[in-house]
């Protein structure tokens, strides 16, 4: 039974729960809980909260304190003492953080060794990407389902031809591609084969055909009793094995491919907490219409089982944004990667925590901002269920 | 009946569609297995598992099984094993106790404590393990002095860069004894405490469980490693030449690989603990309240229990990840098997099928086993909770 | 007989009629591949200066890199229509086994249970290697003062099988700390984690300069193992590892018969040494017998230079690791280098 419940929708006292694989958890705010804003508007309630007792008193003070000896010197090393301008490390003369060095070699977070006179491509891509997903996320949309199966449709092949190029690009292969562009990449494709295929094994696993079942279950309790770190050595060093001309698959594809397969049992069990929110009445009655199961599950049963699931696919797909870091240990440099990459070079030795707060942030940024927009969509659902 | 017509049953549907996947699955499993086998012929590569009985001829500093360099292979696998076990268990202890204190702290009145603990949580969860352990590493080793500046412990034990070497009995009997009456001691008390309940089942009297089980389990036990500790010889270590000789060391690896893991998943169970304790109805600590239980004894007979069914489930997947993410030691040389399997063993040998496959067993093999317990303590506390 | 005999006279009339009368050639897949797509595909080491190294626009440079080079220049007629493909010490074999690369050309040491065992061949050594520590000034000279001195080095590479065998056989005990990449144990040692940092001394001269402080750091100049080095190919393909072999043993017999980049059009057009001569296509015509042009190595030695020209500018004096030739010396002048003739 736990195995059923420790993913996907978990229902916890009135409300509901999402849990991601990676165990994120996010629980819908108790609206009597005005959250932190509302209690600062009331500043005696505030000071009651703080001082109240003795014992509050206590811990006030000892969050403060806390709070004072962990950010002081934090603030001192990112900003107050840092150094932002100049061009080699010798400009570096304060005792905080040198951010010359993420200026320096700012091309190559972002881009890796992505030729210069071609990057514009990635920002064309990046813009396309930002722009398409804004218009499918506002409401304001005409016929937004038809939208964004044709994103889904035209956007990846295109995306893939600005980046690598052919039919009158100049081909630039992955093996320059780097840094911040390579993380998002890796996760957009991993999503886009990790998705339809996790909707599928949701399915398998929920379907009246046991052999079906036997298939998808076990195909989803391998990938997700295995760690990811050796999924990513097994599709580097397996998939040229076990192809006929493997060799020729690239090293970025084969990264998506064992990211993609892994993460799909996760989507799965993501779709199937959707899936068994959606009451059986609605597909009995759309069966009991003569609908047959391609037409209940397409019409009637996915659509509303995969809203319900979309911000615990979100949440997988933040799990997946953190797990492509992986991808170094095959000698990928995706953002973490090309930082450590860039510590190597004998100009800029010892920048490591330079190079690890900017990383780092980057993609605190990434996820945070998902899981942020995951909580609205799913806000919005509670409103309206209620 | 026609052909037309049995083809249109549903059940001849069923088992036909079923027996199409089925076999197409099993040709394209054929299919990978020929191209491997005929890909590794044609590469010359050596196969089978002739190689686990090899001598292994590395060395391995962090090791509790007896391994030397003169070991197999299969030696190497299972010193993999148990350090992959012994960092998941203590870490996910501490993790547990400290995502506990921070999921309680979330739920703190004091607007100052909740808003350090959700920060930290929100901070944690959006960044990848992998700068964790990085950073984790790469701080504590570089914030230890060097084993000639070590901080010393009583004299007994020293803490330098090489990590935190501490004194070993030369005789291990007296501990194993000791070991004994600790297991004696609990049992004990688990009889005591079941009595206690029964009795108080039947008559309505509690009984101070706490009292008895301080002595069975803290008590007696505590008297017999203190007879242990001063019964036998101490193996204390003393710097010689580079570090310190004697003793056991435990690796900064460990420390920096467990830190990570517990401060990572911490923000997690976190959020678990505090949707668990979110999910118990105010109005049943009301209840308790009223027929007269004091707050410890509505937090241990009424919250808690309640809580706990809702935590089970999400916890259990919450350390199988930690099993799985323990092999992040991998990128900090902590010998766990991928490091020292797929790692080192990997490359000597170059048997990559074999070395994957049984690693991803051995994964499979932990997943599974954990996840039996946890099915089986959460359908406890499921009947216990009625 | 004659029933057999006439069809296969016949297929080989019309196989020397096909190629004009050359002579009839093995075929050799691998150079297929190379010449179909245009370029050869290198597996090189992640970042070591001097041997492989990539700077902060992908340009890579080293030893091993040259070589690489030549071997284009040799099959294609480019030095530049390579590409390189960095590996760890986990994804050498299989990355060279599964075809990815065309070579490995890495500073990867030539050991019996290698060749035996993951089906790879060592077609020659462009650099010998010797394994070493380096160690913070002052703590240690010689190998045998590191008793009882944890060392950090890359999991799976010979060095740390040979630091093993070497603390056992000379009763020193060291505790060995397996890193997955040699940055990683770099970085360990730098941050103190270790008292020492072992690799080959080549590697270990490009090495140091990546440290915090190279000159609080020194590299141990006595050796514990020796530690061969070369390209190394897949098995099978004869003809391509004949290339691969040749035109290694090429660049080092143009620096024995003092053909450099410079002076090889004056060579090539005056010299009347013969095996001069055989070596730049001008009689001989031996490209022709591996399925090359008969310029192949006029094409190497003109665009990367020979093997003392290559050396000097990559890990030698013209480089910031400043390495004697020592054992990287011809045979005639000390050192360890030789080639076969090319007769």
């Amino acid at each position: 039974m736990s195995r059923e419940l420790s993913q996907g929708l978990v229902p916890i006292g009135g409300a509901t729960a999402e849990i991601a694989s990676d165990g994120r958890l996010t629980i819908l705010p108790d609206a009597r809980d005005g959250g932190l804003a509302r209690r600062l508007r009331q500043p005696h309630a505030l000071a009651k909260r703080l001082f109240g007792t003795p014992s509050d008193a206590a811990i006030t003070l000892v969050c403060a304190a806390l709070l004072a000896w962990a950010a002081v010197p934090l603030l001192r090393w990112t900003i107050l003492d840092a150094t932002f301008t100049g061009t080699t490390r010798n400009d570096c003369t304060g005792t905080g953080a040198c951010w010359v060095f993420i200026r320096a070699r700012f091309g190559q977070f972002m881009y890796g060794f992505y030729p210069a006179g071609e990057r514009w491509r990635v920002d064309l891509a990046g813009v396309i990407l930002l722009v398409a997903s804004g218009l499918i996320a506002w409401p304001g949309l005409p016929r937004r389902r038809l939208a964004a199966l044709l994103a889904l449709v035209v956007l990846p092949p295109l995306g893939t031809w600005l980046l690598y190029g052919g039919l009158g690009l100049r081909i630039v292969e992955t093996r320059e591609w780097g840094g911040l562009m390579l993380t998002a990449f890796l996760s957009i494709y991993a999503a886009i084969i990790a998705v339809p295929l996790g909707i599928l094994l949701a399915l398998g696993r929920a379907s009246r055909l046991p052999v079906i079942r036997l298939i998808s279950t076990v195909f989803i309790e391998f990938w997700r009793g295995v760690p990811i770190i050796a999924v990513i050595f097994l599709a580097s060093l397996l998939l040229p094995l076990i192809l006929p001309n493997g060799a020729g698959i690239d090293r970025l594809a084969r990264a998506v491919i064992g990211l993609g397969l892994c993460i799909a049992a996760y989507m799965a069990e993501a779709v199937r907490g959707g899936l068994q929110a959606i009451p059986p009445g609605q597909a009995e009655a759309a069966s009991a219409l003569g609908l047959g199961y391609w037409r209940t599950t397409g019409l009637i049963v996915l659509p509303q089982a995969l809203r319900i699931s979309l911000p615990a696919l979100t949440n997988e797909f933040i799990a997946l944004v953190k797990n492509t870091s992986l991808v170094l240990i095959v000698s990928i440099f995706d953002l973490l990667g090309i930082a450590q990459a860039a510590l190597a070079d004998p100009a800029w030795v010892g920048k490591t925590w330079e190079a690890y707060a900017f990383a780092g942030f980057i993609y605190w940024l990434a996820c945070f901002g998902l899981s942020r927009w995951s909580r609205r969509i799913e806000l919005k659902a509670a409103r309206i269920s209620h | 009946m026609t052909l037309a017509a049995t083809l249109r049953d549903r059940k001849v549907r069923d088992v036909l569609a079923q027996a199409a996947v089925a076999i197409g699955l099993l040709a394209l499993l054929v299919y990978f297995v020929r191209n491997a086998s005929e890909n590794m012929l044609k590469a010359g590569i050596a196969s089978g598992f002739d190689f686990l009985w090899r001598q292994a001829g590395i060395d391995v500093q962090f090791q509790l099984t007896g391994y030397t360099s003169a070991s197999s292979n299969l030696g190497l696998l299972w010193a993999g094993i148990v350090n992959t076990l012994l960092i998941s268990a203590v870490s996910i202890a501490a993790a547990t106790a400290l995502g506990f204190a921070i999921g309680v702290a979330r739920l703190s009145r004091n607007p100052l404590l909740s808003g350090i603990a959700g920060a930290y949580v929100e901070f944690a969860r959006n960044i990848p393990l992998l700068f964790f352990v990085l950073i984790w590493y790469f701080g504590v080793v570089a914030s230890l002095p060097a084993p000639r500046a070590s901080i010393g412990l009583f004299g007994i034990a020293f803490l330098n860069n090489r990590g935190l070497t501490i004194p070993l009995p030369n005789e291990a009997a007296p501990f194993g004894h000791a070991l004994l009456a600790l297991a004696a001691g609990i049992a004990l008390q688990l009889a005591v405490v079941a009595w206690a309940r029964r009795r108080q089942e039947r008559t309505g009297k509690a009984f101070p469980v706490w009292r008895s089980g301080l002595l069975l389990v803290l008590g007696i036990p505590a008297l017999a490693f203190i007879h242990a500790a001063l019964a036998t010889a101490w193996d204390v270590p003393a710097l010689r030449g580079f570090n310190y000789r004697g003793g056991f060391v435990l690796v900064p690896e460990f420390v920096a690989l467990f830190a990570a893991l517990t401060t990572y998943t911490a923000a997690f169970i976190a959020e678990i603990v505090r949707a668990g304790i979110l999910a118990v109805p105010k109005g049943q600590i009301e209840a308790a309240k009223a027929v007269g239980l004091s707050p410890s004894q509505t937090l241990r007979l009424v919250t808690i229990p309640q809580a706990l069914r809702v935590m089970v489930p999400p916890m259990t997947s919450q350390y199988l990840n930690v099993v799985k993410n323990s092999s992040f030691g991998a990128a900090i040389a902590y010998p766990d098997v991928v490091s020292l399997f797929m790692g080192s063993a990997l490359n000597n040998t170059g048997q990559a099928i074999e070395i994957i496959a049984i690693t991803l067993a051995l994964y499979l093999a932990i997943s599974l086993a954990v996840s039996a317990f946890m099915n089986w303590y959460n359908a406890r506390i499921a009947l216990v909770t009625r | 007989m004659p029933s057999i005999r006439l069809p296969l006279a016949a297929a080989a009339l019309a196989l020397a009629a096909t190629s004009a009368g050359a002579q009839q050639l093995a075929p050799s897949p691998t150079l297929d591949a190379i010449k179909a797509r245009g370029h050869l595909e290198c597996g090189v080491h992640l970042g070591l200066p001097g041997f492989s190294f990539a700077n902060d626009r992908g340009e890579w440079s080293g030893i091993d890199v040259d070589y690489c080079r030549a071997l284009a220049a040799a099959i294609l007629g480019d030095a530049t229509k390579v590409k390189f493909t960095p590996t760890s010490v986990q994804q050498r074999w299989p990355v060279l086994q599964s075809g990815q690369v065309d070579l490995l050309s890495r500073n990867t040491t030539i050991t019996f249970s290698r060749n035996a065992t993951l089906g790879v061949n060592f077609q020659g050594i462009n650099f010998y290697e010797g394994q070493t520590f380096v160690v913070r000034k002052g703590t240690a000279t010689v190998p045998k003062d590191l008793d009882g001195a944890s060392v950090c080095v890359a999991a799976g590479s010979t060095e740390e099988k040979n630091a093993a065998d070497w603390a056992k056989e000379n009763g020193i005990k060291i505790s060995i700390i397996n890193f997955q990449k040699n940055d990683d144990a770099i970085a360990a040692y730098d941050s103190g984690r270790c008292d020492a940092y072992t690799a080959g001394i080549g590697a270990l001269a490009g090495q140091r300069i990546k440290l915090k402080d190279p000159d609080n750091n020194i590299v141990m100049t006595e050796t514990i193992s020796n530690d061969p080095q070369g390209p190394t190919t897949r098995w099978g393909d004869e003809r391509y590892q004949l290339v691969v072999r040749w035109v290694l043993n090429g660049m080092i017999a143009a620096e024995a018969l003092g053909v450099t980049s410079k002076n090889v059009d004056e060579m090539k057009a005056k010299s009347q040494n013969a095996e001069v001569r055989r070596l730049l296509g001008v009689e001989g015509g031996f490209g022709a017998m591996m399925g090359l042009s008969n310029d192949w190595m006029y094409n190497a030695i003109k665009q990367v230079g020979n093997y003392g020209e290559s050396y000097e500018r990559t890990v030698g004096m013209g480089s910031p690791l400043k390495l004697a030739r020592g054992k990287n010396e011809l045979w005639t002048k000390g050192g360890l280098l030789f080639t076969p003739p090319f007769q």
